[in-house]
């Protein structure tokens, strides 16, 4: 996850377009090391033991090493190796963008430089508390009350989108209006005890097609039904995971609304709400979510 | 009860959810699937199929999984319906529990955990 975050300050910083930048790093296969490849690699798992904590990471926010752990299939030793190993991520990172001149080793520096003084981290040193001040930064919300709750959800969605999508994406800076009407949405209520929060989630047709293939694994070429129903599927997933972690967590009962059918985006849709643009090579995908407040239990 | 034999009917709003249940379903060996695309449909179509196992969603438009699952009981309490939905939270769990569900499944569904459900059901082990 730290990576996008990084890719996205370099292209502000720069004259990199998005996908070229996406295209150069994500070709480089070294970039992709999932800590499942890396236990294979090492050979502590086989993979269809990989398959199976994949699997039930799709039915739980939990980490792939703790999944595997409780499975039996990786001790704390073994984990602690991988992580350590997985953690050079940012290292493969660096060599990538430097591979066959992409960009120069000072350039590069002067530009990690500033994306740690800018989120006051050290990128090459990362660990959770990185990561929260990432998205705390990144994401800024003038009249959060619970920044909290917003953040849980944010970071989900940043997670399913890794699991369900891909990690080929770089997140965009936040938006706060619409400015085209081209976009096709569709929305669903999370719904506390006092309070209904809309979610929509938003894209051009083409990207929808992309999108739905990716999700559904199924090759999908025209806006149909299909395109509809796995957009619903990812946007109900993603929230019921989302209900269940607060639900486990925090003893609070959510509920969840049927998603809406496609329509037409207005900007009224997004009134008041944070929008999350995440741009793949395909396009770019677009969460509208309205700031929580605190749930009533 | 052989796989063949066996009468299913899918409810779910999402055709893709259904369509993959159903792929999967055939490919066991099952040749009598069947669909409905929220509660009211699911309630109609076990009237005129009354078939031996149900997969039922949560979240529907018109009529939701859970309300369904009270009003096919209550036609035929010896209804054999599984929910498989996203949102697992307790209180859903509890209702659809309470409501008289045979299990729950967590979505996306795992196919190992949708085989060993049918073959559970097939030998009678429920």
């Amino acid at each position: 996850m730290f990576t996008q975050f990084l890719l996205s300050h370099i292209e502000n910083n720069t004259n990199i377009k998005y996908d070229e930048m996406i295209d150069h790093v994500y070709n480089t296969k070294e970039e992709q090391l999932s800590l499942g490849i890396l236990a294979v690699k090492a050979g502590f798992m086989t993979v269809s033991q990989t398959n199976r904590v994949h699997e039930m990471q799709t039915k739980m926010d939990k980490r792939f090493g703790n999944i595997a752990m409780e499975l039996g299939y990786l001790t704390r030793t073994q984990l602690n190796e991988l992580l350590k190993i997985q953690n050079n991520n940012i290292d493969l990172l660096y060599e990538a963008l430097l591979k066959d001149d992409f960009m120069k080793p000072s350039e590069l520096d002067s530009l990690i430089k500033s994306f740690n003084d800018k989120y006051e981290v050290d990128i090459l040193k990362h660990n959770n508390a990185t990561l929260d001040k990432i998205l705390k930064k990144f994401y800024v919300l003038p009249e959060c009350e619970h920044y909290d709750i917003f953040f849980d959800y944010i970071c989900l969605l940043i997670n399913n989108i890794i699991r369900f999508i891909g990690d080929d994406f770089i997140p965009l800076n936040p938006e706060f209006s619409i400015n085209s009407t081209s976009f096709k949405s569709l929305s669903q209520k999370i719904i506390s005890k006092n309070q209904e929060y809309n979610i929509s989630f938003f894209a051009d047709e083409l990207t929808l097609i992309s999108f739905a293939s990716r999700y559904s694994s199924e090759e999908i070429f025209e806006l149909n039904e299909y395109v509809e129903s796995a957009t619903q599927d990812f946007l109900n997933l993603h929230n019921g995971l989302f209900t269940m972690k607060e639900s486990k967590e925090k003893d609070i009962e959510l509920t969840l609304s049927p998603p809406d059918l496609f329509k037409k985006i207005i900007p009224n849709d997004t009134l008041n709400s944070i929008i999350l643009p995440f741009h793949f090579q395909f396009g770019t995908i677009r969460f509208a979510v309205k700031p929580f407040h605190a749930f009533d239990k | 009860m052989d796989i063949k034999d066996i009468k299913i009917l899918i409810c779910d709003d999402s055709i893709l959810s259904r369509k993959k249940l159903r792929d999967y379903i055939s490919s066991l060996g099952c040749e009598n699937i069947y669909d409905a695309e929220d509660g009211e449909d699911a309630i109609a179509q076990y009237t005129n199929l009354n078939p031996d196992l149900v997969f039922m969603d949560i979240v529907m438009p018109r009529k939701d999984g859970i309300e369904a699952l009270r009003a096919i009981l209550e036609m035929d309490e010896e209804a054999f319906i599984v929910m498989a939905s996203s949102v697992g939270t307790q209180s859903y769990l509890k209702d659809a529990i309470k409501a008289g569900a045979k299990d729950f499944l967590q979505k996306p569904l795992d196919s190992e955990q949708v085989k060993q459900l049918i073959d559970n059901f097939c030998k009678g082990g429920y």
